[in-house]
């Protein structure tokens, strides 16, 4: 089975016949089944679908459909429809290139109208609008014929008209669609001819022999005394066979043909009309930086989210249950059961830990006050729980965006924790700063961590900081690390942010 | 002793007015936002506010900032700040250049009730109340690393009690030591950090605070 079927749901149906198919619904099973009617209607429905799918498919001529090469695709060749789309492209194709003429022939004009005077620009304005349409009209129209879907060039860019015209000028890929439509009629002629033969010769023979059958001259005319005559030869045993001969290749033979010429065609757009590698591309990286960015706001979004609800829901029950503890003991007199009250003791210090753990939890997910008052506030706040002194130096005017700011949060704190654990050091320091792009390139925030401790650190797998190797990547952010064994320490992050 | 109670957790807020209520504090209203304490403030006559600092619509900073608000315009109102995390930044908006009757505390520390209560009859009274990881936070954060290097470990436990806004006789109870000893060690802090050591205990510990939070950008 082509692999290129689109199943809806349910199996696909293993319709007989080559090509491409678009719902494959067995009848029973796939959009509709059971929705309304009882099954002798869904049964129908799905008969009435896949007919209708394969009436659309068959008269489509898909460049990627079996390969001639094996028996089943051989023995396709010969039950697949005759590809009325690709001939039908193929015949119109001569009149569309003798009217794409007009488009380099305007080119000329307005190139000669461009050194005579001012009224170039506008020509070529009108030049560079209908060549759009043209080549987006012509792609659709191959796209009708073969089910290729190539990228169609972008409408032209520019503020006025004349900055369109200077934009569309300078771009080569408007040069190369007006060679694709000086050549287009060409090679539409060239296509026509050859199919009028591979189409023309079986008709013309199958005709003649059937005209022969009722006539024993040996000469038969075709088409009247204007039309040609055809010899045949005379035992009628043989005129019989010259009529089946001639019909299977006219059944045949167009296919065979129309593959080739197709694809010549599609070679030539593909090289000249549709929009380049590299535009494609470009949208491509485009669509790509949108959809990264989302996904990283969505996950610190969502963290602040957790956050949040681990605030309101269980830390604020922990603190009432503190609360309630607390009065509790607190009604207990002096001649209260001693067991009583160092239960309750306990029992209100194990709340504590529970309330500190979850604080640490969220602070590590997302601390408010990083959105509150920034990534100054926020570290300060690391720094004073460090068990190594750390001085914090942060100037990053304006905050940069929150996804950015989390991200540098984490890296220093990853930094403070190695220092704290690995690291024997005496003091460390912090700095963050905005350092200006250049050239009216984007500002990059650098955060360095440096401590006088005993070095050594690396970005083995599985540590923290490969770890944030990884979350910088999401903001294109960059690590850089210099820690020679016996210190100092040196872990630089950088990350590149458009200037808010 | 007339207090109001701000917080926007229905939970958290019954359990404060009945644990105020049950240690003999006048809960004169319990509201659930910013504007609400404000216009309470307004109409009836109370000695201190208990504040929530993360309230509706934006649950970042409304009571810090109904705080600020109270404190321009009732001066005599005693505030004290309950927070489920403790910043320093909050600190030090909420001091301003002033600590006077002003408290900051996380919120689990209600639990030890007799503190709780004795720090709000404080802050009420015109002292102050900042809870000892705000404190934490502040001597680490001032730049006067040095001079503060130079006190002995004594002295650091001394100013930090300071700092919390405890008074001679709390410092004396917390570590175990004589009022005397507790005076001769504020005086060579003082010395230390060529702090002037005159005026009451209200005035020393702004002293003390003004100096943790100078030198910040």
């Amino acid at each position: 089975m082509s692999d290129d079927m689109l199943a809806l749901s349910g199996p696909s149906a293993s319709v007989p016949g080559p090509g491409p198919r678009l719902a494959g619904a067995r009848p029973g099973s796939g959009v509709g089944a059971g929705s309304s009617g009882g099954p002798a209607a869904s049964h129908a429905h799905g008969a009435v679908v896949a007919a209708v799918a394969r009436l659309a498919a068959s008269g489509r001529d898909r460049l990627v459909a079996a390969d001639p090469g094996t028996p089943q695709g051989r023995a396709r060749l010969l039950l697949r429809p005759l590809p009325w789309m690709g001939m039908a492209y193929l015949s119109a194709g001569v009149v569309v290139g003798v009217a794409g003429l007009a488009l380099p022939l305007l080119a000329v004009l307005a190139t000669v109208g461009l050194v005579v005077s001012w009224v170039g620009v506008p020509m070529w304005s009108l030049t560079v609008r209908a060549l759009h349409v043209a080549t987006c009209g012509e792609l659709a129209r191959l796209r009708l014929a073969t089910g290729l879907d190539l990228p169609a060039p972008h409408a032209p860019v520019g503020v006025d008209r004349r900055a369109r015209v200077e934009s569309a000028l300078a771009d080569p890929a408007t040069w190369r669609r007006l060679g694709f439509w000086v050549l287009r009629a060409p090679i539409a002629y060239v296509d026509l001819m050859l199919l009028g033969a591979v189409v023309g010769v079986p008709f013309l023979l199958a005709w003649a022999s059937l005209l022969s059958l009722f006539d024993h001259n040996d000469v038969v005319m075709v088409g009247g005394p204007a039309g040609a005559s055809v010899w045949v030869p005379a035992p009628w045993p043989v005129r019989l066979l010259l009529l089946t001969v001639s019909l299977a290749a006219l059944r045949v033979v167009p296919p065979l043909v129309v593959r080739p010429l197709l694809a010549l065609d599609v070679l030539v757009a593909r090289a000249l009309l549709a929009a380049g590698e590299e535009a494609r591309l470009a949208v491509r990286v485009d669509e790509l930086a949108t959809s990264r960015e989302r996904a990283v706001d969505a996950a610190e979004k969502e963290r602040a989210r957790i956050e949040r609800d681990l605030h309101d829901g269980a830390q604020q029950r922990l603190v009432a249950l503190t609360m309630l503890l607390g009065r509790a003991q607190a009604r207990l007199g002096p001649t209260a059961d001693p067991a009583v009250a160092g239960l309750l003791t306990e029992a209100r210090e194990e709340t504590t830990a529970a309330i500190a753990e979850l604080r640490d939890l969220t602070r590590g997910l997302h601390p408010p006050v990083l959105t509150d008052r920034g990534l100054d506030a926020a570290l300060s706040a690391v720094a004073a729980r460090s068990p190594v002194p750390v001085t914090v130096d942060v100037d990053v005017d304006p905050r940069p965006a929150p996804a950015i700011e989390a991200v540098l949060y984490f890296a220093v704190c990853e930094g403070l924790t190695n220092i704290a654990k690995h690291s024997q050091a005496r003091r460390a320091s912090v700095v963050v700063e905005r350092v200006p792009g250049l050239g009216g390139g984007c500002d990059v925030v650098r955060a360095i961590v440096a401590d006088d401790g005993c070095g050594g650190a690396n970005q083995a797998a599985g540590s923290g900081l490969a770890g944030l190797a990884d979350r910088l990547a999401g903001v294109d952010g960059r690590l850089a690390l210099s820690s020679p064994p016996g210190g100092p320490t040196l872990v630089t992050v950088e990350v590149p942010c458009a200037s808010s | 002793m007339r207090v109001v109670v701000a917080e926007d957790s229905v939970l958290l807020r019954e359990g404060l007015v009945r644990l105020l209520a049950e240690q003999g504090f006048d809960v004169v209203a319990a509201v659930g936002d910013g504007e609400d304490l404000l216009r309470v403030v307004g109409v009836h006559d109370v000695d201190a506010a208990v504040v929530d600092v993360r309230m509706p619509p934006t649950f970042t900073d409304e009571g810090l900032r109904a705080a600020l608000v109270m404190r321009r315009r009732w001066p005599g109102v005693g505030i004290l700040v309950l927070s489920q995390y403790v910043e320093e930044r909050y600190a030090t908006e909420l001091i301003a250049d002033n600590p006077r009757g002003v408290g900051y505390l996380l919120k689990e520390r209600v639990a030890d009730v007799a503190e709780f209560c004795a720090a709000l009859r404080r802050v009420a009274g015109g002292g102050t109340a900042l809870d000892a990881d705000v404190v934490a936070q502040l001597l680490v954060r001032s730049r006067h690393v040095d001079p503060l290097a130079s006190l002995t470990p004594r002295e650091r436990d001394v100013l930090r009690s300071m700092a919390q806004g405890r008074s001679n006789a709390g410092i004396a109870a917390d570590l175990v030591v004589g009022e005397g000893a507790v005076e001769k060690h504020i005086g060579a802090i003082f010395a230390k950090l060529g702090l002037s050591a005159e005026g009451g205990e209200h005035r020393r510990v702004h002293a003390v605070l003004t100096y943790l939070g100078e030198g910040r950008a």
